[in-house]
Order: structure tokens, then sequence, then C-alpha cells
């Protein structure tokens, strides 16, 4: 990799998706610092074999597990604390985000991140059970299963929710 | 769309226009960094900035000559000391697929072994080395290893370092890390030391990483088995009992 239609092909990829991945990953993990890290290494791994991602039919999709599988690895949690713990700062501080948006995040944080991952892929980047079920490699009952119980969880978190989280619970 | 759904967007474009992502340019530098890293293309830039106590040479295809860290070069083995992935713990489980890749890199041992926990008199972390073997496992959600191979310039260094890990098992607690988190040991037997490190995730998830740690001659292998657990799971990994057996296993390995 490294010819100049691919960098310039792979920089219009990244232009496209970044803002968007980066809200995604930032509402897997609850943590913006986190998912900065985690995504803009997703990328560098996207370009080391641009050449068979770019040919992939959902490209975002592939950026987007790499770097939510970055955030839960064990290790790369290990280094991120290290360094947030250098830099003297706590990894929920969020400058400038609301209350009731930070209020959400907290709640999502507060349930499974198996469930907040299919929660995230479902309200936020708007895929079916089927499609969630080709990006994570779960069965689609266990998709349906952690929909389920992700938002019963939230819905004890998020009262303003709680209706409408039910709702949803019972049409799975 | 839902009010969920639409609360939901509103804080992930919130973050979204909050973040700084460095950009391309930087994914594409640091892709073309690894890249050549691991074809073992790259000098090590600044080693001689951090100058390391250990000398250490890569097991396999390390580029000769002395070492910009202050040692010398160790001797070449033929083999590269990594134990075969059916014998790691979990493979029952994982069935790793480890990739190997010889890295010239510059590491902290400490960092390596502890993360935020540095047992080190050095609060830096002590010994840097230059080069390492590492052979990553495949991952697999909850479950993730590697295996890593160090050489060093000579086995006093290797057996310093080796002692220095035998004593994981007593630190309680890390400094600079929380509460939750905590090493405790596994076995510690003529072969090497295991030990474990507990710790609990900002969201809740509970990590459990099974470190094992041998020596034989100027090498030291450390391989690292962490287990995950959101919630739902035990994520207390295999437990113990086995780890002799798995400390000789990496004693066969790394004396071939």
């Amino acid at each position: 990799m490294g010819s100049a239609p691919a960098e310039a092909d792979f920089e219009a990829f990244y232009a496209a998706s970044s803002r968007r991945l980066l809200g995604h990953v930032y509402a897997m993990t609850g943590d913006l610092a986190e998912a900065e890290d985690a995504l803009q290494e997703a990328y560098a791994r996207a370009w080391q074999r641009w050449g068979r991602v770019a040919a992939y039919e959902d490209p975002e999709g592939w950026v987007r597990t790499v770097a939510y599988r970055i955030t839960i690895s064990a290790w790369r949690r290990t280094t991120s604390r290290l360094l947030a713990h250098r830099r003297g700062a706590r990894p929920e501080e969020v400058p400038g985000a609301s209350p009731d948006r930070l209020a959400l995040i907290a709640a999502l944080r507060a349930i499974p991140a198996d469930q907040r991952r299919v929660i995230v892929l479902h309200h936020l980047v708007g895929l079916s059970v089927a499609e969630i079920r080709a990006e994570t490699g779960v069965p689609e009952g266990t998709v349906k299963s952690r929909l389920a119980r992700g938002r019963r969880a939230l819905a004890e978190h998020l009262s303003e929710y709680a209706d409408e989280s039910q709702e949803a619970v019972t049409n799975v | 769309m839902s009010e969920f759904d639409d609360a939901l967007t509103r804080a992930a474009q919130d973050a979204a226009e909050r973040g700084r992502l460095p950009g391309a340019a930087d994914a594409v530098r640091r892709g073309r960094r690894r890249t050549l890293r691991a074809r073992g293309g790259v000098a090590v830039a600044g080693v001689a900035a951090v100058g390391g106590a250990l000398g250490v040479t890569a097991a396999l295809g390390g580029p000769a000559g002395a070492a910009p860290g202050g040692g010398t070069v160790g001797a070449a083995h033929a083999d590269d000391g990594l134990l075969q992935p059916e014998l790691w713990p979990g493979y029952d489980q994982a069935h790793w697929k480890p990739k190997k890749l010889v890295q010239p890199n510059l590491v902290n041992l400490s960092q390596i072994y502890y993360g935020p926990c540095p047992v080190s008199p050095d609060p830096n972390g002590g010994p840097s080395v230059r080069n390492v073997v590492f052979s990553g496992g495949e991952f697999e959600g909850r479950l993730d290893a590697f295996q890593e191979v160090f050489t060093f310039s000579d086995s006093a260094r290797a057996a310093t370092v080796l002692a220095g890990l035998r004593t994981a098992g007593s630190t309680k607690a890390c400094r600079g890390g929380t509460g939750a988190d905590a090493a405790s040991p596994g076995v510690n037997t003529e072969a090497g030391v295991s030990w474990l490190w507990r710790q609990t995730a900002a969201d809740g998830a509970r990590v459990v990483t099974h470190s094992y740690a041998v020596q034989v001659g100027d090498r030291v292998t450390l391989l690292r088995i962490s287990w995950t657990s959101t919630g739902t799971g035990t994520g207390e990994g295999t437990g113990t009992g086995a780890d002799s057996t798995v400390l000789e296993h990496l004693q066969a390995a790394l004396s071939r």
C-alpha cells in the first residue's frame, strides 16, 4: 500500500467516515479519548491493508469493528489507563458535554459491553438484527437477547425513556 | 426515529464534534511505520535517549551489531522459543492462531509486565529492551493472548529480569492504579513464575490477565492470557492449577 491514488482514496474515506465513526465508538466506550485512540489505530490498520479493506462491502463496519475490539482489549485498556493516569485526567471528564448527554452516556457505560454494543449498532448506527449479526458474529437470537436486556438495563438508568424501552423490549 | 435514538444520535454527534482525531495523514504514517517495523527494516529511533541498562537482540532476524541501548548482542538462536499455541491456556476456547512478528521495539519491561503497576525502584520502570519477538494471539472478544521472547545480551541480565518478575505476586495493589487493580501470585517454580492481575475497568468489565515468565540462558519469555468478563461471565480464566505445567512447556520451548 502506498500509491498516490490509494492514499487519496483512503483520505477521502477517512474524511467521510471519521466523525461518524468517532461518535459510534464513543457511544460504545463512553470515553472520548479512548475512542479517539482506538479509532485512529483502527484507521492505521485499515491503511496497512487498504487494498483489501477498500474492496469490502462495508469498510466503515470493518473500521468500527476493529476500533471496538481495540477498546475492549485488556492490553489496550491497560496502556490507555496508564496514559490517562500520566495525563492526570479522569477518562469520564468531557468538557463541554451537556448533562443530559453525559447522563445518557453514563447509563450506557453502566450496562454490559456486549449489550451496549448492540444497542449502539441498532439505535445509533441503524443496523438491523441481521446486520448486527454480520458485524458482531453472534447469532441473531443472541443479538435480540442482548438488545432486550440492554434496553431493560438502560431503562433502569434512564427513567425518561423507560416506557419507550419497555415497548421496544416487547417488539424484539 | 424514537426519542431514545434521537438522544443517542445527538450525544454521539456532540462527542464527534468535540473529538480531535489526528487526521488521515497520521493514520497513513502510523500504518507505514508499522509495516516497515514488521519487515524489520526500520532502525529504532531514540533508543540511546532512553538508554536501557540491558542490551537486547532479536531472537529471529534482528539486526546484528552493538545494541544502541548500551549492551552487546546476544547469541543467535536457531529456534524462536515460542510455545505451540495448542499448549497455551484457553486454547480449547480461543483456538489461538498467532502471528509471529519480529519487532525492533523500545519497550519498558515493567510496563509490559505490570501495566500501571511499576515494581522497579526506577519510577520509569527499569530496563529497556530493543528487539522483541512477538506472537499475537487471535483476538476472540473475551480472550486475547500473546507471547514474547526477549533476548538479552547475556544470561545474567536475563536472570535479573526473571528475579524481578518473581516478586510480581507480592504486589497487592498497583501504585497509580485503582483499588480494584491487584496482582496475586500463581506459582513460583524452578522453571519460572506465574501471577494474575485483576482489573476492573471503568465500564465495569473485569479483566484477569494471567502471566507466565520463564528464563533460559539469555532469553526470557512472557506469555499473557487475558480473560475479559463484561458482567455475564466469570472472567476468571483457568485458575492456577496448571501453571506449573505451562511453565515447563514454556521452558522446553525456550530450550529448543
